[in-house]
């Protein structure tokens, strides 16, 4: 199967957030009961940060200009990056990547350890209390396996966000890139072509990376990879002692403390 | 024959719990650790791994501190055998030490105090990766326990990770190479299990055999010396 992707295009977004409902709506993902559960910010950015509940969510930076405040907008959900932190962390095989590219967290295998959740470098996942289980966006597969697009795509009308195979969105991209470039807006940049390996959702950033919130050159963290190289080393350190003491064992099958040589005197 | 009361109850209790904890840790922190282990086994018999792991995790943590709470000059007193200077005896003990561990019939070791030179750097190491591996350990089970609603770093969690697994690693190797040794696999050492497990008291040829200075030192006094 090819790999997929989606793109996203800031200059087209509108921040509408029918992504971000369409999301929870197909994944039947519920919203808080309770009145105010979430803190006034003076923001349009609600929630603040994705949650166990809401996968999907549309961050609203505002610049102050001369000529009022500019809104830098951007979906800021699971990236799906070939080189996945997340799924090196899981210790449980929970996270797996699919042939189309999605990084994909299986609830059934979930132990709620929470070890994806601080190895992303993006913050993505989430852990939910209530099941013990951690999530994130699946990039709606239950759809793609009866040939639909994930819902947020479906659901956008400004036609901010596309989906398809992934040589074709990176065609796209730079297309969007050459666009916005001659609409002005010469800080623009498209992210997700290479970092991390690729990533399946791919970004045209019109202002900047800096100014839609997306880190510069990502990379797993090297915490993330040190610990990781702790599995193998581990395992041949303890088959190192548990053979270095077998021939010990062997060598000294047949020892009587009698007959042990003294001739060797203490030097003092 | 005559035997010298090497471990008191008290240190053989202690020593009781933590094998039990140390073991328990192990092998339920193996059920993380390989990923084969952690493929194989349902999502509720790694819960209960878990939960053993944090059980097994308190007593590993507290059984010494209220060893220390209880006896503190006792505590005081055997940390300080770790702290003597290394004399002749010691460095020549650790010289030959390898050589010892695959050639016992041909290899004499030197005379050695109560804790042989080996011991006070395995111990050492020991006390320091515990500390490690506990400190680490319960900043992770801190970071997922929902009663305390704490939400540490990224980046402190993942050097937690690395800390906890690179100590028990370090740990591991000791352990097995401690269970080797004490547990007297190692034909020098048979029979050396009964000084934890059995009721402390080793006979006077192995205490010479293993600990001369300090044999020499129990026979002169004759405290701790029973006929049996």
């Amino acid at each position: 199967m090819a790999e997929m992707a989606i793109f996203y295009d800031s200059s087209k977004c509108t921040a509408c957030k029918g992504c971000q409902v369409a999301c929870k709506q197909w994944n039947q993902l519920p919203s808080p009961l309770t009145a105010d559960k979430f803190e006034y910010t003076k923001s349009y950015q609600s929630p603040l940060e994705t949650n166990p509940d809401t996968w999907v969510i549309m961050t609203f930076d505002e610049v102050d200009q001369d000529i009022g405040v500019e809104w830098n907008f951007m979906r800021r959900a699971c990236f799906h990056c070939t080189d996945a932190a997340c799924l090196q962390a899981c210790p449980v095989g929970a996270i797996s990547k699919r042939d189309n590219g999605a990084v994909v967290i299986d609830s059934e295998k979930c132990i709620g350890c929470q070890y994806c959740t601080n190895a992303c470098p993006f913050d993505i996942p989430k852990w939910k209390e209530a099941d013990n289980k951690t999530r994130k966006c699946w990039l709606c597969q239950d759809r793609l396996a009866n040939g639909r697009q994930p819902a947020c795509v479906t659901t956008c009308p400004t036609g901010a966000l596309t989906f398809g195979e992934r040589t074709e969105m990176v065609a796209t991209a730079k297309t969007a890139l050459d666009e916005a470039k001659a609409k002005g807006f010469n800080d623009a940049e498209v992210y997700g072509v290479d970092e991390l390996d690729g990533m399946h959702v791919l970004f045209l950033a019109h202002r900047g990376l800096e100014a839609h919130g997306l880190i510069r050159d990502p990379k797993v963290p090297d915490m993330i990879e040190l610990w990781q190289l702790l599995k193998p080393l581990g395992g041949a350190a303890f088959a190192a002692v548990i053979g270095g003491l077998g021939i010990s064992y062997l060598t000294g099958i047949g020892y009587k403390r009698e007959e042990t040589d003294e001739s060797e005197e203490v030097q003092k | 024959m005559q035997y010298i009361q090497r471990h008191g109850k008290h240190a053989r209790t202690v020593h009781w719990f933590h094998t039990i904890s140390c073991i328990s840790l192990f092998i339920t922190g193996l059920f993380l650790y390989v990923p084969a282990f952690a493929g194989a086994l349902s999502v509720d018999t790694l819960q209960v791994g878990r939960l053993v792991h944090r059980i097994a995790a308190a007593i590993f943590i507290g059984i010494p501190l209220i060893g220390i709470l209880v006896k503190p000059s006792a505590t005081a007193h055997k940390l300080k055998e770790y702290v003597t200077p290394w004399t002749s005896e010691d460095k020549e003990f650790m010289k030959k030490f390898l050589k010892y561990m695959f050639s016992p019939k041909t290899t004499h070791m030197p005379k050695q105090g109560r804790v042989k030179s080996g011991q006070k750097l395995a111990d050492g190491a020991i006390i320091i990766f515990s500390i490690l591996i506990a400190i680490s350990g319960a900043f992770m089970w801190i970071n997922v326990s929902p009663a305390l609603d704490v939400d540490f770093s990224q980046g402190l969690m993942r050097s937690m990770y690395f800390l906890h697994d690179g100590s028990m690693i370090v740990l591991g190797v000791l352990l097995i190479a401690h269970i080797f040794l004490g547990g007297g696999i190692f034909q020098p050492y048979r029979g050396s299990w009964r000084l934890m497990f059995g009721n402390g008291k080793v006979s006077v040829a192995d205490a010479k055999y293993h600990w001369g200075f300090w044999a020499d030192e129990e026979i002169k006094s004759g405290k701790n010396v029973t006929e049996e």
